[in-house]
């Protein structure tokens, strides 16, 4: 026993009980029995305090333990200090991904000490982001990353490497497994599909939604080969997971879900006889009709009895996909337009048009948008930015130099913010221009609520993604004059300075990557 | 010299957290109309929230920065965003000479010196009443007496009942106890007292604690018998404050001291920073406070060197020290102690407690050390021999990062129990990270 565990033996029960312990054996031993206090008590602190303070002072170091192995060598260069400055001042702003993508095109990774803060910044966005990030890191921060909980979305997830840990898997919440098939299907998408055709039966209906919802983000077109899944998917026990197998099985054109839906319009459709100057133009009328037989697949295929005919085919038009329709009814996109239009179905094409647009974008999309944006009527109105996403980007520029003349905030935010970056340098400087307009008069943030202002929520909007995004060597308007309000001069200095950083960012990386 | 000054030095100069964060979001050219270097003086014009941009200058010769925006941190985040612009964007620096407010203030602190060295000593003629100072201290003295007088009988007490009764007690009895010792002016002692409750639950480390506080009451009885330094090294562990007036006083040490590490505790109420200064073979302790929320004073260059002066606080293991005048020029670091092995710095501890059985913790250079992530982390020297790190994971991942588990040198502080790397260095010890 050692000398403090005598001592507390007896300042455990206490001196009244106990007698003092005499101490034998051990190093401080003698010098404990010759301490002496005016009583026992203080005998026993001071001998405590004697052997607190030895225990203290001789502290022996830890049994042996293996260091961790040495990280492994990096594989790519290290960003030269030019370019790797900027990267103290962009960490944790929206302009760290262009700084990360530029790093990446110059097959550069970032310095050791950068390492913790950007894979704290991954642990916190989402896997687009992360994906900008991956290029850079480096074979220390994959050896890092084993070390910190806060780091696993790094681990396991090189190409080619990944699988998913069952147990952790078994432990994971609702969200954790969304997240780990997540990560998964970024790594390896046909692992993914294996994963789900093994796994998906088995799990809560919950998680079948997620694990559809995460296809639906991404869907590529290898994903049709989960075709059988999901087809029987749309007898699941939930509408939800019903739903959104429906709206994935839409995607593919192909899908035999797709089939049945054009096959009921087909059925349901018969044509009017038209006179001369319509067969001289090439018009079509239809007649409607519910079909008499009955059909098996109608309620698995998420339709619902109907009174009338223009119903059915509302329904359907908005849940087939458009390509498959028109190659199935011998239609143009005018003729679908038409056909849409003649029953009142032109917002359930515009509906499916958005539903089936997922990449590869069908050929005849832009012709079915450009149809369609004269037609938008009501709160549809909305979704012109999305149509025009659609159209050829000559033409969409067109239209968002119009927006921008005629001061359409809500519309230009919408156009801008589909269009990729850099945005054009002819483009950014109109934008920063009137962004000029817009605030000059603005004397605080609140003036965006101000119903006179000419700034207003939509422009605040515009001004961010102008940061990020608009060409940074595009030329500047003027500076506002003396008189503008503070706010305003202020909110465009600090654009202007995002945009020089930009540029100077630019600069050093081609300056780098020439020597 | 300034050119070796990295982003965390200059970030280790700010009051606080906040200041960093604000000033690296300054720190793009694009925010500053005007950049200048003029002769080791950088001033910029950055614009604030009015219409006058802040004027803002750096006397690289410390770092000492000054602004004219309203902010009483010291520096602020427009002096610190100037000087991690000069680290990066060097070149974008032009050779404007200083404006006239800046030249002022330049010339005003080469005068403060002179000035000082003078109203100190009036100052110290104003203050010389030895029979006032003696019969202060004899009440202070007293005081504390009484106290420790009450607080032995209640340890006696306590170990006469059993010590396994101790955590039926009331919380209450602790904190009168702390109270009283307040009231007797034995702040130190108070603070040890208020430590019990938390060791209730391991009574193999409250009966060593109260051993310790039964030594400083015994101690303070015996004084007679101690030598100066001695009895420096109880009153400083009573919570005696320090003579930093009289210490200004003396000679002190002028010499080119390395700034090797930082630690910065938030307490509930208090903000406290500790800078370990090293030269040769001595280690010096700066130790600032600062209520919280309110800044504390300017830091020194983390991994830089200061001419400075020292005065070490009486102590038979010299260690605190305070600051004489203002720091002079910083530049890199000169020559490290060779650094030690993990045994190496258990004996050099064993040894300054056996000179002050009250010292919290000292300073330390290990090397070559790798550290071993795990519950806790720790770090092993060449010898397989192994150590508890302690305080946040983060600094040690950084360290990992940098490092990538190859030896390094670390500094850091030992309290006994573990140790707290503040400072590391890839390579030789003396080469920089």
């Amino acid at each position: 026993m050692s000398d403090l565990n005598m001592l507390l033996a007896t300042a455990l029960v206490g001196t009244s009980r106990a007698s003092l312990p005499v101490h034998a054996g051990t190093p401080l031993a003698d010098a404990l029995n010759r301490v002496k206090g005016d009583g026992a008590e203080s005998t026993l602190l001071a001998r405590a305090a004697l052997a607190g303070l030895a225990a203290r002072a001789g502290q022996r170091p830890l049994p042996l333990a293996p260091p961790p192995d040495p990280a492994p060598a990096e594989l790519l260069p290290e960003a030269p200090a030019r370019v790797a400055r900027h990267l103290i001042a962009v960490l944790n702003t929206p302009m760290l991904t262009e700084w990360l993508g530029l790093c990446g095109a110059a097959g550069w990774r970032v310095p050791h000490a950068s390492v913790p803060d950007l894979l704290d910044w991954g642990a916190h966005v989402n896997e687009d982001l992360r994906a900008t990030l991956r290029p850079v890191l480096g074979e220390r921060s994959r050896w890092l990353a084993g070390f910190s909980s806060d780091w696993r979305w790094l681990r396991g997830l090189r190409s080619g490497e990944a699988t998913l840990d069952e147990m952790e898997w078994d432990a994971a919440t609702e969200a954790g497994r969304e997240h780990l098939f997540r990560a998964l299907r970024a790594a390896d998408s046909a692992a993914g599909r294996a994963f789900l055709t093994v796994h998906f039966k088995a799990e809560k209906a919950g998680v079948r939604k997620r694990l559809l919802d995460v296809l639906a983000q991404n869907w590529q077109a290898e994903d049709a080969e989960l075709e059988p899944l999901l087809e029987e998917t749309l007898s699941d026990r939930s509408e939800d997971v019903r739903a959104q197998a429906r709206r994935l099985l839409q995607l593919w054109p192909d899908s035999a879900y797709n089939l049945r839906m054009t096959g009921r319009v087909g059925s349901m459709l018969g044509q009017e006889k038209v006179g001369l100057l319509g067969k001289l133009t090439g018009q079509r009328k239809y007649t409607l009709s519910l079909p008499d037989t009955p059909d098996a697949d109608l309620k698995r295929d998420g339709l619902e009895p109907v009174k009338h005919p223009a119903e059915r085919l509302r329904h359907l038009l908005s849940a087939a996909h458009p390509v498959t329709l028109m190659t199935a009814l011998d239609l143009t996109p005018a003729g679908l337009v038409n056909l849409a239009a003649q029953f009142e179905g032109v917002d359930e094409l515009v509906r499916t048009v958005f539903a089936s647009a997922a990449p590869p974008v069908q050929p005849a999309f832009p012709e079915l948008a450009e149809l369609l944006l004269p037609r938008l009527k009501g709160s549809f109105k909305h979704w012109r930015a999305d149509l025009l996403a659609l159209v050829p980007a000559q033409r969409r520029e067109a239209e968002l130099h119009a927006a921008l003349r005629g001061h359409d905030s809500q519309l230009v935010l919408a156009l801008l913010r589909v269009l990729p970056r850099p945005w054009p340098a002819d483009l950014s400087a109109e934008v920063v221009r009137q962004l000029g307009r817009a605030i000059c008069k603005a004397e605080s943030q609140y003036a965006a609520y101000d119903k006179n202002s000419d700034w207003d929520p939509a422009w605040i909007q515009v001004l961010e993604l102008a940061q990020t995004h608009a060409a940074p060597d595009a030329p500047r308007p003027p500076p506002l004059p003396t008189d503008a309000p503070d706010y305003a001069r202020q909110t465009l200095d600090t654009l202007h300075a995002s945009l020089d950083l930009r540029a100077q960012m630019h600069a050093d990386f081609a300056a780098e990557r020439k020597a | 010299m300034s050119q070796a000054l990295t982003p965390e030095t200059i970030l280790s100069l700010a009051a606080d957290a906040g200041s960093a964060a604000n000033a690296r979001k300054l720190a793009t050219p694009g925010k500053w109309p005007t950049l200048n270097d003029a002769d080791g003086v950088l001033w910029g014009e950055c614009q604030g929230s009015g219409k006058t941009p802040y004027l803002t200058a750096v006397d690289l010769s410390g770092p000492v920065a000054k602004c004219s925006c309203p902010s009483r941190k010291f520096p602020c985040k427009h002096g610190l965003a100037l000087l991690l612009l000069h680290a990066s964007h060097g070149s974008d620096f032009g050779s404007q000479p200083a404006p006239e407010s800046i030249q002022a203030w330049l010339a005003g602190r080469q005068n403060r010196e002179v000035q000082k060295a003078e109203g100190g000593q009036q100052k110290a003629e104003k203050e010389a009443d030895p029979a006032a100072q003696a019969k202060r201290r004899a009440a202070r003295e007293k005081k504390v007496t009484a106290g420790l007088e009450g607080l032995h009988l209640f340890l006696k007490d306590l170990v006469r009942d059993g010590l396994a009764t101790a955590s039926s007690r009331p919380y209450s009895d602790w904190d009168t106890q702390a109270a009283r010792l307040m009231d007797a002016q034995a702040a130190g002692a108070a603070r040890r007292v208020a430590r019990i409750p938390e060791l209730l639950g391991d009574p193999a480390a409250l009966l060593a604690h109260l051993g310790e506080l039964a030594l400083l009451a015994e101690g303070w009885m015996h004084r007679a018998g101690l030598s100066e330094n001695e009895l420096a090294d109880l009153r400083s562990a009573l919570g005696f404050p320090l003579d930093a007036a009289g210490l200004l006083e003396t000679e002190g040490i002028r010499a080119r001291w390395n700034v090797l590490g930082q630690a910065l505790i938030q307490e509930e109420t208090l903000t406290v920073r500790r800078q370990w200064l090293q030269n040769s073979d001595q280690t010096a302790l700066l130790l600032d406070f600062a209520p919280a929320g309110r800044p504390l004073p300017p830091a020194l260059p983390l991994g830089q060197s200061v001419e400075a002066g020292l005065v070490f606080a009486p102590s038979a293991f010299a260690q605190r020290a305070v600051l004489k005048g203002e720091a002079g020029a910083s530049g890199p670091l000169t020559a490290l102690p060779a650094p030690l092995t993990l045994t190496a710095m258990l004996s050099a501890h064993a040894d300054a407690l056996a000179c002050n059985p009250w010292l919290e913790r000292a300073a330390y250079l290990l090397g070559p050390v790798r550290v071993l992530p795990g519950e806790p982390w720790s770090v092993v020297d060449e010898t397989g021999d192994r150590l508890p790190l302690t305080g946040a994971e983060r600094p040690l991942l950084k360290l990992l990062a940098e490092s990538g588990g190859e030896a390094v040198s670390i500094f850091g502080e030992w309290d006994g129990a573990a140790f707290a790397a503040l400072n590391f260095w890839t390579g030789q010890a003396g080469g920089h990270r």
